[in-house]
């Protein structure tokens, strides 16, 4: 199975402890034929691009091995077919839960659980920060994620939405096949404009699924589109009130957090690992300490701490720029 | 590929299939036609967006299309801008409506400013505003609120802005613009200063002023200024007060409503389009259709009493997103002077009141209702 | 003592403890036979005041006039009923029902001040309650407690006041027994009079 579609092992782990969850909340967990991998491309909808060749050998190289064919006819009772296929993905990748991190420990009494800087964090991560607002963390919902759709300013930093929604539209209008649509999605910038692709809301322009925080410290390169290396790139990109664009969530406001607030922050996110990876835990937590010690190519002190403000720039730089 | 094993994904993408092939299979001019319609359906239904892309939900079968409108203007309103270095959000939000409307394609006739530009009437705040206002592409046109004007009775509001009270004629229509926020005096008697009287004024639930008023002078140049004009003229009148009575104790009010109202019965239809209350606001009383501005600095609770029929509420804005409830938008006029309302909420779906649904009584192209009215 | 005398006691016991203490020995009309004794109280109160304009802070009366604030509980019933006649337990008297009112009020109406007051609450971008919430509207403290997924818990009412002051109005959280805080929250409660609880509500 992997072998047949390359996947790796830690491909695998990515999809369970990265976006799990399928961006499109329609397709259920058990079907897994619509995932994203880290670069924010769906995999089923490559198949199709391709001409559904891919689950045509799937189902060629898989249908073809004993084995297999009295696996499924077992599991599911039918012939090997590409639905069932997906299914299959599906039921081990749900065996592949982590969440047995220090702070799910310290959540449940042990107060030592995780250090006074994660603590700092954590009461940062509910206060001042503002991360709760989006990254909804409780015990009835420990995943760090309000499973909704935000724009946070991630894709806008690459792509102009304006003229990219207009494209959009004008496209759908001269070809809506559902082909160009997928092409649209993958092989154009469009997929940028996130969740909009799916739902044409206006409100949903360059939203994209609140990613969840299990295992975040073992995950990079962060955001739905990897563009952030370290998660002190993060926390800049977020002090910062993230980046101005006509559809930037109102949640996102510069948070004025000092360096210490953003060790704190970057701390506490690093209790959100699984104990079994914690040796990978402090691997990254060095190199990614490391890194951003080097470069933090996100970080705007100025906007931080509100001595500029997002849009002045984009709403005096457009007199007189026509478009 | 056993279609009887089929998952969500392959069902949803069949059904996408369904719904784009029905379009395939027209001519070009039936395709247009089709989507016309279809759009003037999300229209009537509330789900149109501003011009400059709309994303069409393809609605199987149009209601009644409500026809192009003549022309588009914007506003923005109700921005209540102190000192950036006190508060930045206002002045953030107010950045933000006018990047909104510069990106506007194509770009709207004229931007319109509903008033309270400044939240105290200080000098400063005003030149704020007025500073980011002029990196507008269209051309503005202003009115005044109560907040501008308290401080220093108009005295920097004219320096900058001109007379409150003026008219002009735009493709066929007439608009009015009115001080509408007139109060009779209530702080020479309690001695207060300026500031004082100010911040009186400021508090909405502050009963110590008085009712707002267009006041005699102004309704003897108003009755002169449309004195001109055919009773089938298509008419615009702006005010910060709403000029009906809604709720007195937060000045959603004017107290010499009837009398303006008489002034303007005599028009087939007349458009009133008012700051002040920070939300999706809509009426009608005999020939008058009213629609209210969003503000860009926060949006206002629904009055306990006195709300009219016709208002179907916005949502009730969410407290953990500062810009929720808030926004700007679009006017589209239609040759007779009706005119779609168009509600840009930062962060959701925008609203439309098109004119179909005041001049229907309600009847027709009904706007969404809210999951979470006030209560 | 008949009620009234006992109402008498009082106000001539408050006349003569009053001049004591602040010494109007001096001028000032004397109480004329025909006045009432709450007549009598009055005239010495409106004349102290008078006296020392300084210290006459009619505070409640102002914000009573700027801000509508809703009557606490009318309290007249427990004047009534049979089991009190004679005891100490049980037995209230019109003095209670005016001290409870007065009281209550006070705290009600020092909530209400801080309510309108970008300073008062600490905020430090002139922001003030009442800018969202014209009399406390849309508050909503029958609803509470409620699960606030965005704040991680179940919040109550001085958790959601807490919110608003450490992020719109951005000051510092308010010890939840703190002065101010105590009368937020009467004032929030007191505008939502007569509405049902409907805990959990959002």
């Amino acid at each position: 199975m992997r072998v047949a579609l390359g996947l790796s092992a830690s491909f695998l782990l990515t999809f369970v402890t990265a976006p799990a969850l399928a961006a499109d909340p329609s397709v259920s967990a058990g079907d897994v034929t619509v995932r994203y991998d880290s670069a924010g491309r769906s995999l089923t909808v490559l198949h199709r691009e391709a001409g559904a060749i891919l689950d045509r050998i799937a189902v060629k190289a898989i249908g073809g091995d004993a084995e297999y064919q009295k696996a499924f006819q077992e599991a599911y009772g039918r012939p090997v077919n590409y639905e069932d296929i997906g299914r299959a993905i599906g039921a081990f990748e749900r065996t592949l839960v982590f969440i047995d991190s220090p702070f799910r420990r310290f959540l449940e009494g042990d107060t030592k659980a995780i250090s006074a800087e994660a603590h700092a964090g954590w009461d940062l991560f509910n206060g001042k920060a503002r991360c709760v607002t989006c990254h909804q963390m409780n015990l009835s919902n420990p995943l760090g994620t309000d499973n909704r759709f935000h724009n946070v300013g991630v894709s806008a930093r690459h792509q102009d939405f304006e003229s990219l929604a207009v494209r959009a539209l004008k496209a759908f209008k001269e070809d809506p096949s559902e082909k160009k649509l997928d092409e649209l999605a993958l092989s154009t910038p469009m997929s940028e404009l996130g969740r909009f692709m799916v739902t044409k809301n206006r409100s949903d322009i360059g939203a994209f699924r609140t990613l969840m925080l299990l295992n975040v410290g073992i995950s990079p390169p962060y955001m739905h589109d990897g563009s952030l290396p370290t998660l002190w790139d993060v926390m800049d990109h977020y002090n910062k009130g993230g980046e101005a664009n006509p559809f930037l969530d109102g949640g996102m406001e510069p948070l004025a957090l000092s360096e210490r607030e953003i060790d704190q922050m970057v701390a506490f996110l690093f209790s959100l690992t699984d104990v079994r990876f914690a040796a990978e835990n402090e691997r990254q937590f060095a190199a990614q300490k490391a890194a951003a010690a080097k470069s933090r190519a996100f970080r705007d002190e100025n906007m931080a701490f509100r001595r500029k403000l997002a849009f002045e720039d984009r709403s005096e730089g457009a007199k007189g720029s026509g478009k | 590929m056993s279609s009887r094993h089929k998952s969500v994904e392959t069902r949803y993408l069949e059904e996408r299939q369904r719904v784009f092939g029905s379009l395939k299979n027209l001519d070009r001019r039936s395709f247009l036609k089709v989507s016309a319609a279809a759009l003037a359906a999300a229209a009537a239904n509330g789900l149109v967006p501003p011009a400059s892309f709309m994303p069409v939900s393809v609605a199987h079968g149009a209601p009644e299309a409500t026809d192009a409108p003549a022309f588009r203007f914007a506003y923005i309103s109700d921005s209540h801008l102190y000192a950036k270095d006190l508060n930045d959000r206002f002045a953030r939000a107010l950045m933000r409506a006018v990047d909104d409307v510069n990106n506007l394609a194509p770009q709207p006739d004229f931007v319109f400013y509903g008033g309270d530009l400044a939240q105290l009437g200080q000098s400063h705040e005003l030149d704020l505003g007025a500073q980011i206002l002029k990196n507008l592409k269209a051309p503005l046109k202003i009115m005044v609120g109560e907040h501008d004007w308290y401080l220093d009775m108009g005295a920097k509001w004219r320096s900058l802005f001109g007379e409150p009270t003026y008219s002009w004629d735009h493709k066929g229509v007439h608009f009015v613009v009115l001080m509408s926020v007139v109060e009779k005096d209530f702080w020479t008697a309690r001695g207060l200063t300026p500031m004082q009287r100010m911040q009186t004024v400021a508090g909405l639930d502050n009963g110590v002023q008085s009712s707002f008023m267009v006041g005699p002078e102004q309704r003897a140049w108003l009755e002169k200024d449309l004195a001109k004009l055919p009773n089938n003229a298509p008419l615009i009148v702006f005010s910060h007060s709403p000029l009906y009575k809604l709720y007195k104790n937060w000045n959603f009010w004017t107290d010499d409503a009837d009398e303006v109202q008489a002034i303007l019965k005599r028009f087939d239809r007349v458009v009133v389009i008012h700051g002040h209350t920070h939300q999706l606001l809509t009426n009608r009383i005999g020939n008058i259709h009213f629609h209210g501005l969003l503000s860009t600095a926060w949006p206002w609770p629904y009055a306990p009493q006195g709300m009219p029929e016709l208002t179907i509420q916005m949502s009730r804005p969410d407290p953990f997103n500062p810009n929720d409830g808030c926004g700007d938008g679009e006017v589209h006029v239609h040759a007779d002077g009706l005119v779609d309302k168009i509600y840009n909420l930062w962060n959701r779906n925008p609203i439309t009141v098109a004119k179909g649904y005041t001049e229907s009584g309600g009847k027709k192209c009904v706007p969404p209702k809210p999951n979470r009215p006030g209560y | 003592m008949s009620p009234s005398a006992k109402v008498l006691a009082v106000a001539v016991t408050c006349a003569i403890v009053a001049g004591l203490v602040f010494g109007c020995a001096e001028e000032g009309t004397r109480p004329s036979a025909a006045q009432t004794p709450e007549a009598i109280v009055a005239d010495h109160m409106a004349q102290w005041k008078a006296r020392n304009p300084d210290r006459a802070n009619p505070w409640v009366e102002e914000e009573k006039q700027r801000h509508k604030i809703q009557p606490s509980a009318d309290n007249a019933d427990v004047l009534k009923g049979e089991q009190a006649a004679g005891q100490t337990y049980g037995n209230y008297t019109q003095r209670d029902v005016l001290v409870w009112a007065r009281e209550t009020e006070k705290l009600v109406v020092e909530g209400s001040r801080i309510f309108h007051n970008a300073g008062r609450l600490g905020g430090t971008v002139g922001v003030s309650c009442d800018m969202c919430h014209p009399d406390a509207a849309n508050t909503h403290p029958e609803t509470y407690p409620k699960f606030q997924p965005q704040m991680g818990r179940v919040a109550l009412l001085r958790d959601m006041i807490n919110w608003c002051i450490q992020h719109p109005v951005r000051g510092k959280a308010l010890a939840p027994d703190s002065p101010e805080m105590r009368a937020l929250e009467a004032y929030i409660v007191a505008q939502r009079k007569g509405e049902k609880l409907d805990y959990g509500k959002h």
